[in-house]
């Protein structure tokens, strides 16, 4: 950060007292592999993301204003999704080899030159059973010898795992329940896939499009299908565009609204007044 | 803190209906003598002041000066949810962020409560002093408005000229020209229909009728309008209320022929 002491205001997880200081750096964004900021504390991995005013908002905080009107939001993020990209692209698969396998610094240690930070992934807690949850790894005698491959079928196993742990939560979360709204008068079975369809929606936001794809490969909505062929549901695309005309739409109506006359006011508006001198040079103001 | 319960509902609803019209925001100036409005039209060249006296309400309670400062197109929105018979209380606490408008109909046990988010109106207050005109002619409100539709087909303004004979109200357009003129009668049977003329000294007057139309909206408040002119000073339009008045003024036209 440029100016140590520049404050922001931000919503995270609550820190624990004595805990370390967060490390923020820039580390490949695992859908799209442009860089992001994410932060590091405790041995927990977060993505923090940014709310921009653009310049064209601050805060007020008590009797002080701060001109940064932006709003930091840090969350958690499962280090297996940052993963994923790394290990495979070090692994450096082929048509007719499976890849190497490799120790815990040759995977964070010297894979990026552009992003010298992804060492610090190394220090994440339980960074092992991470990797083991998606790698093959070969046990050497000691510890520090183990290494590790990328396992297509893992990583889909772990994937699906996790699309089931969504779609077990989903109902607690409002915003999520929201968006399939549209099913509400739907059978049972048609909610329930419209359930795993969003669900693969959010992990695939955190996935390369060729993992996303084969993800995706694995579910099929034979009831969803059914009524799209029958009734044209809103994509999610549809959503934004939506949302982004409203915005546009939005200002215009406020002005329409400021200049808004009743029927008699416009007919007066176009009223000759020559020869009509302003009230107030008959009456005099009141002071 | 204002406490305001007007019987007759309809009253409320004409009054809006007559000024909304003319004006888009006002103040509303409540005082213990009752509530108030005054305000001009975008062009600055008419005027209309309104006064429903503390009377009128039953009952009624101003404890200090406020001044509501009210969009009056959403008010009249609000106001037709309001039945004709219904009963309605208007309410305001000192901060005057808020109106509060209950209506009651007492034949259904039905009450209906609404909130009307208020403004600040930067307003002036222009000071009318009391003035004897030359020529005040009081007259059917419902012959007036007839009178500026019907010439308003002609022209977009009327002269009118006031002797002792009768007012004369006369338009001429491209496409012609026309003229009504009403007799003095102390008709005694239709009271409500005479016209009667005071007057100091002839005048004639020229004046823009989309203006006078758009006065006669309050013609539902008054059955008998009363206009009072003077050369070269506004013309003033009068409907009389059991309790209050509600008064437009109009700058008269100047330098114009027709």
């Amino acid at each position: 950060m440029a100016t140590p002491n520049q404050q922001r205001i931000c919503i995270g997880p609550k820190v624990p007292a004595h805990a370390d200081n967060p490390i923020s750096m820039l580390l490949p964004s695992p859908s799209s592999g442009l860089p992001a900021r994410f932060v590091i504390q405790d041995g927990g991995l977060y993505e923090m993301q940014m709310v921009d005013s653009e310049g064209l908002r601050s805060w007020f905080i008590s009797d002080t204003i701060q001109s940064d009107g932006a709003l930091y939001l840090i969350t958690p993020f499962d280090p297996v999704f940052m993963l994923i990209p790394i290990l495979d692209a070090m692994r450096q698969k082929t048509a007719d080899s499976e890849g190497k396998f490799l120790m815990l610094e040759g995977i964070f240690g010297t894979c990026s030159d552009q992003y010298p930070s992804l060492r610090h992934l190394a220090d994440l807690k339980n960074i092992d059973r991470y990797l083991s949850a998606i790698c093959d790894v070969r046990d050497s005698k000691s510890a520090a010898m183990k290494t590790f491959r990328l396992d297509d079928e893992k990583v889909m196993g772990w994937l699906k795992k996790k699309v089931d742990v969504f779609v077990g939560k989903f109902g607690g979360i409002p915003a999520l329940v929201e968006s399939i709204a549209y099913t509400e008068s739907l059978p049972e079975e048609c909610r329930s896939e419209a359930v795993t369809q969003s669900v693969l929606r959010l992990i695939s936001a955190n996935l390369s499009d060729s993992w996303a794809t084969k993800l995706s490969a694995n579910y099929q909505f034979p009831e969803l299908d059914k009524l799209e062929s029958r009734t044209q549901l809103p994509s999610m695309s549809d959503f934004g565009k939506r949302s982004a005309m409203d915005l546009d739409d939005e200002p215009k109506a406020k002005e329409v609204k400021k200049t808004k006359m009743s029927v008699g006011q416009r007919k007066l508006a176009k009223a000759s007044t020559a020869g009509m001198k302003p009230m107030t040079s008959f009456f005099a103001k009141k002071t | 803190m204002l406490e305001a319960r007007l019987q007759t509902g309809a009253l409320l609803k004409k009054v809006l209906e007559a000024i909304k019209e003319l004006i888009t925001d006002a103040n509303f100036d409540c005082s213990d003598n009752g509530i108030a409005l005054q305000a001009m039209d975008n062009s600055h060249v008419a005027l209309v002041a309104l006064l429903l006296r503390h009377d009128g309400f039953e009952p009624y309670r101003c404890d200090r000066s406020l001044a509501l400062g009210v969009n009056l197109v959403s008010l009249s929105k609000v106001l037709r949810c309001a039945g004709n018979d219904d009963i309605i209380t208007l309410k305001a606490d000192d901060t005057a962020d808020v109106l509060s408008l209950t209506f009651e109909n007492t034949d259904n046990d039905r009450i209906s409560e609404y909130e009307l988010k208020l403004m600040d109106i930067d307003s002036e207050h222009l000071g009318i002093p009391d003035t004897t005109y030359e020529a005040v002619v009081q007259m059917s409100s419902a012959e007036f408005a007839r009178i500026c539709k019907d010439l308003q087909v002609l022209s977009d303004s009327v002269q009118i000229d006031v002797t002792k004979e009768g007012v004369k109200f006369g338009a001429k357009g491209e496409l012609g020209s026309g003229a009504v003129t009403l007799k003095q009668n102390g008709n005694v049977d239709k009271e409500e229909e005479a016209t009667l003329i005071e007057l100091q000294q002839n005048v004639s007057l020229n004046f823009s009728l989309k203006y006078l139309v758009n006065f006669t909206k309050a013609t539902p408040l008054a059955s008998r309008v009363s206009l009072s002119m003077s050369s070269e000073v506004p013309l003033l339009v009068e409907y009389k209320m059991e309790a209050g008045y509600i008064r437009y003024y109009l700058a008269p036209k100047i330098g114009e022929d027709n």
